[in-house]
């Protein structure tokens, strides 16, 4: 690491802390682990701001605003699975195949509730996970991602 | 977490935007429309999206691999990594 860096992060460093006092007094404090995460991730990202701007550079950075819904659906229902069944994704995966392949005896699969369910109620579960997934993930972004999006957007 | 990001750029100055689903079309939306120069990202995900230009693991030197998509046909070589 060159003074050049050095420089830039103690520049920036000042901002951190002033930045994790600004947390700690908040009536709701982040837990430990999660500020330490978060000072780690925006030092990260600050540090190659400053770098881009020191080098006439104008960053411009993109942030995710949710998954592809295509994405979150197949995510979703494999994390439903998981925790449906309460075993490891390797079981799951192997239930998965059909019984010529390989795959699990009749017995096994008369335990897994999600042989027994229709597809109909099987969908109807998945979307209902999925949607109080989103609802606790909007709780915890605090609605930042609205505020910032419609500034943009007028 | 997005919320303090946010935060922490309005104060340093530097101009944002949040995408409404992934970052990475949005950034190949950009690029093809030439608004921005190059992207920089940590992985290939943009260039399905046909960013023409990727800047991959830039450091805290500046330093990275450059990507253009005109030259994907020439690599000749694939270097395979052994998983685990």
């Amino acid at each position: 690491m060159s003074w050049l860096h050095k420089a830039i992060h103690s520049s920036h460093s000042k901002h951190l802390f002033a930045l994790a006092h600004h947390q700690h007094t908040k009536a709701n404090p982040l837990p430990p682990l999660h500020e330490n995460t978060l000072t780690f991730f925006l030092s990260y990202v600050l540090n190659k701001c400053e770098l881009l701007k020191r080098s006439n550079v104008v960053p411009l950075l993109v942030i995710d605003g949710a998954p592809l819904p295509s994405k979150v659906r197949l995510e979703f229902e494999f994390i439903y699975f998981c925790n449906l069944t309460k075993t490891n994704t390797h079981t799951i995966q192997a239930n998965d195949r059909p019984e010529e392949e390989g795959g699990p005896q009749a017995g096994v699969r008369e335990r897994l509730p999600v042989r027994a369910e229709g597809r109909r109620q099987r969908r109807e579960k998945v979307l209902r996970a999925v949607s109080q997934c989103h609802a606790g993930d909007e709780e915890s972004a605090g609605g930042g991602a609205e505020g910032s999006w419609s500034e943009l957007h007028g | 977490m997005r919320k303090v990001l946010v935060e922490a750029l309005k104060e340093v100055g530097v101009n944002f935007m949040v995408s409404p689903y992934e970052a990475d079309a949005q950034l190949a939306y950009f690029a093809q429309n030439a608004l921005v120069d190059v992207v920089i990202s940590e992985d290939g995900d943009t260039l399905p999206y046909g960013c023409a230009r990727v800047f991959f693991k830039m450091d805290n030197c500046g330093r990275g691999e450059e990507i253009q998509q005109q030259f994907i046909g020439n690599c000749q070589e694939v270097r395979e990594r052994s998983a685990g």
